[in-house]
């Protein structure tokens, strides 16, 4: 399926995010962008990631360095909290067996 | 509305001057910011305060009065401004405007992939100003629901206590466990006018220990006597769809397996289609002989021995 993409410059100027900012998070492998004819796009599927690279960085001033390790964490919460629902579920079919 | 100590909020002493402020500020939003903090209701509220608790401490204006009036800073505010021109009373407690110029995201902490940018685009939400401030959606909402898998076989109507609201809704046959339902306009109210967020509610579904479900199939266990199992017999077997009559043929054996078509679990939003039952024979063999039952068995072995 074709993604859509959005300019680069057109997101940047409308959520008020600086272009060198989008670029780094693309450099450190945090967000992926298309390059087409000397311009950048987002694939829109990159949308809300990127939102909440941005409020990180810009709400409570992350750096880049820091928002790839919280990225690797909470990917590792999100893991672990489908784990942890799948096994609670688990027990509850097992205890229902032992029932 | 309760009242909220500031300063006890950011953990300052009421002398703390702006560079504390700033800091401690910047140290608490750090640790309760929402995408840190993911599907933690708590966090997001002690979020909210520490924004609403800078932005009046950071301001030395709303300082001084929430200072002079303590829990009635904002009705000495009104009274003060009666009769001036200024019409903004109160603030929404979200998005403070830190760093300077910078104010696309704050309002909305949606972990779910739903973006700012496109409500903004294609919901109408952006731009809209009444006089004190953009229109923003709600924050949305995420809540999961624990349903008896036994519930989950029929369309039935519920109602949920999702943070004090009551909700109705259709729970449709079929749904999967881990499924998500949006529920739209049930989720954070809107800020200066702006729409409801949405609730995303997750179903959970409570595996029943009678039977195990596979997607539209179920199998089950079906325990029948030795006797049963040799000579054959009817047994009634208890589905989800009520009591069914079954005819089992002399000569079962352990573990064999039936399946009865149409007899599984409905398809979601699929009128009339049903996966099928699968229903796999546990014999089960006495375990405590009467004298007679064990020479009537004695006689049954040598019979077998001796063809």
């Amino acid at each position: 399926m074709k993604e859509e993409l959005i300019a680069l410059d057109f997101f940047c100027r409308h959520c008020r995010v600086e272009i060198s900012f989008v670029k780094r998070l693309s450099e450190f492998g945090l967000v992926e962008l298309v390059e087409e004819e000397d311009n950048f796009f987002i694939p829109s599927y990159e949308i809300g990631h990127l939102e909440r690279l941005s409020r990180l960085h810009y709400d409570i001033g992350i750096n880049t360095e820091g928002l790839e390790a919280i990225q690797h964490l909470l990917d590792k919460i999100e893991q672990l909290q489908t784990r942890l629902k799948k096994a609670e579920l688990e027990i509850m079919y097992w205890q229902q067996l032992a029932k | 509305m309760e009242f909220i100590d500031y300063y006890k909020v950011l953990e300052l002493s009421k002398g703390a001057s702006t560079d504390e402020i700033k800091k401690a500020y910047r140290k608490l939003a750090r640790k309760y910011h929402p995408d840190l903090n993911p599907d933690d209701a708590n966090a997001q509220r002690r979020f909210q305060e520490i924004n609403e608790a800078h932005e009046v401490l950071s301001d030395p204006e709303k300082r001084k009065k929430y200072d002079k009036y303590g829990k009635d800073w904002k009705h000495a505010d009104a009274f003060e401004q009666a009769g001036a021109s200024s019409g903004r009373g109160g603030f929404s407690g979200f998005g403070s405007q830190e760093p300077g110029g910078y104010g696309g995201f704050s309002e909305d902490f949606g972990s779910s992939g739903f973006s700012d940018f496109f409500e903004h685009l294609f919901g109408g939400a952006y731009g809209d100003n009444q006089g004190s401030g953009v229109r923003f959606k709600g924050q949305d909402v995420k809540a999961s629901f624990q349903l008896p898998i036994r519930e989950a076989y029929t369309t039935h109507k519920r109602t949920l206590d999702i943070g004090g609201k009551k909700i109705r809704i259709t729970v449709h046959a079929g749904i999967e466990d881990g499924q998500t339902i949006k529920i739209k306009g049930y989720g954070q109210p809107g800020v200066h006018g702006g729409p409801n967020g949405d609730l995303y509610l997750t179903f959970q579904l409570i595996p029943d220990g009678s039977f195990k479900r596979v997607g539209k199939n179920i199998f089950k266990d079906v325990p029948i006597d030795l006797y049963t199992a040799v000579l054959g017999g009817d047994i009634t077997v208890d589905t989800l769809d009520g009591k069914v009559k079954l005819k089992v043929k002399p000569g079962t054996q352990n573990g064999e397996k039936v399946k009865l078509k149409g007899k599984g679990f409905p398809v979601y939003k699929e009128k009339d289609v049903f996966g099928d039952l699968f229903l796999t024979y546990q014999v089960r063999i006495p375990e405590s002989l009467s004298e007679k039952e064990k020479a009537l068995f004695q006689e049954l072995a040598k019979i077998k021995h001796a063809t």
